[in-house]
């Protein structure tokens, strides 16, 4: 017996995700390991995104990136080895589980000027006022840039979320993006000389002769930007759609917050919310023994292959460009749940609210969630 | 039982050392230490739940060989191992 592979009767748009995610994730899964829809391939097993994962030279990442059209080079994703490797050594340092570590106070002191006021209204927006605010004050942190700058960020990144998204950006959006180019510039000039340790002025000042050129930082920064906020915004989003929504999960976390860390990872591994990731074949391959052409959009959909297996997961992604900011992600994660929950144990929708996943986006999650709870 | 580190694998997901921080020290930069010695008989249990949560699979438990038997059909398989 073969298996079908070309899916003609399915379609993203058409997957059930606002209404049944997880049948949308095992529907692709079960039509797997490899399918075909409207002109891509899709990777759905663990074993088939182990493949992809594991052979960048033939499923090339910077071929896929290249392909977003960006002013600068997106560093480290739109580069393969070796060259890559450069890039994550120089930015490693300062993502790991020790650095992110030294973070947490100055975090949880940011997390409570945010939450604080929040706790007298009674009821507010968690994504507006908490879930979007929060990860760009972590990105100006690590640069070391100024925390009254949130505002301006955030503009900035949802135009330029919008201006990487195909058929989407408009006159204006190329304008902001131009403008967060030309801040950043700023930025880089007006750290060269100075003393500091956070990650851009240690990046520009780098003694090192494979140091980072001007157009490098800019393109990391880029990166960081379209990477490390709406990613971290939409999974915060997940979270608090189920907290609001499961009295049970939300007091066993408040009674018990040693239990976010594992409720964290678990969320990480079902809802991830990179949830298509692409790669371009740059020679004819095969994939799970089904031929692949070059130049192919090979697509891994970690949702579907993180059902396969509970105790390991690619919520993160894999092999050399596995998330650099993974562990900073799950500190956040981590940390803006206890510091919830300590203030706001008890909240639930507000009345007349429906919270409506948005469907097809490169990112999952809700743009609003309007919550309420007892007032103090 | 030990566990054998491939380092050329691990990409720094920091799982096994979240899952068995008893058994998987890391690097400074987050990427699993190779590993010697064996693994103490009271933490074969972590060890196993920290290599399986390697998604890289750079972690393989090697169980202690079982001691040589005269009765070979103690050793047989029963039936064809299936795959996991």
């Amino acid at each position: 017996m073969t298996r079908t592979h070309e899916r003609d009767d399915l379609t993203l748009a058409a997957l059930p995700i606002a209404t049944d995610r997880e049948a949308a994730w095992r529907l692709l899964l079960d039509s797997g390991p490899v399918l075909q829809m409207e002109g891509s391939y899709y990777a759905v097993s663990d074993a088939a995104i182990d493949e992809v994962l594991h052979d960048p030279a033939t499923f090339s990442s910077k071929l896929a990136f290249d392909s977003l059209g960006s002013p600068v080079p997106l560093v480290p994703i739109a580069f393969d080895p070796p060259e890559h490797m450069r890039y994550r050594r120089m930015l490693a340092p300062f993502f790991s589980p020790g650095v992110i570590g030294r973070m947490y106070d100055g975090l949880r002191t940011q997390l409570g000027d945010l939450i604080d006021p929040l706790v007298g209204a009674g009821a507010c927006d968690v994504v507006r006022d908490l879930c979007v605010p929060f990860p760009s004050q972590v990105f100006l942190t690590m640069l070391g840039l100024p925390l009254e700058d949130t505002e301006r960020l955030i503009a900035w990144k949802t135009a330029v979320l919008a201006a990487t998204t195909p058929g989407a950006s408009s006159a204006q959006d190329i304008e902001a993006a131009t403008e967060l180019f030309v801040y950043l510039t700023e930025q880089v000039a007006a750290r060269r000389g100075q003393a500091g340790e956070d990650l851009l002025t240690t990046l520009v000042n780098d003694p090192s002769e494979d140091r980072l050129s001007d157009e490098e930082l800019l393109g990391m920064g880029f990166l960081l930007v379209l990477a490390g906020l709406d990613t971290v915004t939409s999974t915060l989003s997940v979270a608090f759609e189920e907290l609001a929504s499961d009295g049970e999960l939300r007091r066993r976390l408040a009674n018990d917050p040693s239990q976010i860390p594992e409720y964290v990872e678990q969320l990480v591994r079902l809802t991830p919310v990179a949830t298509f990731t692409p790669r371009i074949t740059s020679c004819h391959t095969t994939l799970q023994g089904k031929p692949i052409p070059a130049g192919s959009t090979v697509v891994m959909v970690f949702a579907s292959a993180n059902r396969e297996v509970e105790d390991r997961h690619w919520g993160f992604g894999g092999g050399v460009h596995r998330c650099l900011g993974s562990h900073l992600a799950r500190a956040e994660l981590k940390l803006v749940l206890e510091e919830w929950l300590k203030r706001i144990p008890e909240f639930g929708f507000q009345e007349g609210f429906t919270p409506l996943m948005k469907w097809p986006v490169s990112l999952l999650g809700f743009d609003e969630l309007h919550v309420a709870y007892p007032p103090r | 039982m030990r566990v054998d580190v491939d380092t050329g694998k691990c990409q720094g997901h920091a799982r096994c050392s979240a899952v068995a921080p008893q058994v998987y020290e890391l690097d400074d930069l987050g990427y699993v230490q190779p590993m010697e010695h064996q693994v103490a008989a009271g933490m074969a249990a972590a060890a196993r739940a920290g290599a399986a949560a390697c998604p890289e699979r750079a972690l393989t438990v090697v169980e202690p060989t079982p001691p040589p038997t005269r009765d070979a059909s103690a050793v047989a398989p029963a039936r064809p191992q299936e795959q996991a």
